[in-house]
């Protein structure tokens, strides 16, 4: 599966793939500090989205997302 | 791989934090986390099994560095209190990377508002 190449494509798509089955999905952040990489992927083993990034920015709206992600979550 | 034991939530945001930091002195192992819901069973399913409606969910962190791994369940009621201790170690940590480049548009814009 290729990366998503802009955030909100990837956060709007994130979130509509958890609302669809947000029991089986999972979301995975990977940080790489000698690279310099964070990869981001949320799943539901049949759809898989990933946006990878070097961007110190991004890490705020991965707070967000992540926020909002986990809201959901408890509240299924 | 042994069975996982869930640690209190901030036991496992100092190991957490410890990994963000050992990341950055011992070698180039990434940081993985994990979240996903989880309904508090402890044995397996048969394979296509759902959560069932009376199921308090909770949410499951896992993060593992290099071969260590360490998990957490997050109760509904502490969301809010987990989600904001983890963010503000994420922003504390994840520093490696490049502060905002300017766009073409920007720098356009910049170099418009000098003129004028």
């Amino acid at each position: 599966m290729t990366y998503f190449t802009s955030w909100d494509e990837f956060a709007k798509a994130a979130e509509r793939l958890h609302s669809a089955n947000p029991e089986k999905c999972r979301f995975v952040t990977k940080y790489n500090h000698t690279k310099g990489q964070l990869v981001l992927k949320l799943t539901d083993d049949i759809v898989c989205l990933q946006y990878s990034t070097n961007q110190l920015q991004d890490v705020k709206k991965l707070e967000k997302l992540s926020s909002t992600l986990l809201r959901s979550i408890v509240t299924q | 791989m042994s069975v996982e034991q869930h640690i209190p939530n901030d036991q496992f945001l100092q190991k957490l934090t410890a990994f963000y930091r050992d990341s950055k002195i011992r070698g180039p192992k990434s940081v993985y986390v994990t979240m996903k819901p989880y309904d508090g069973r402890t044995k397996a399913m048969p394979k296509g099994t759902g959560f069932k409606e009376d199921d308090e969910i909770s949410c499951i962190f896992r993060a593992k560095w290099g071969s260590k791994k360490i998990a957490t369940e997050v109760k509904a009621k502490e969301v809010n209190n987990f989600h904001s201790q983890y963010s503000a170690i994420i922003i504390a940590q994840m520093v490696n990377l490049e502060k905002r480049k300017k766009t073409d548009d920007d720098k356009k814009k910049s170099t418009g508002a000098a003129k004028a």
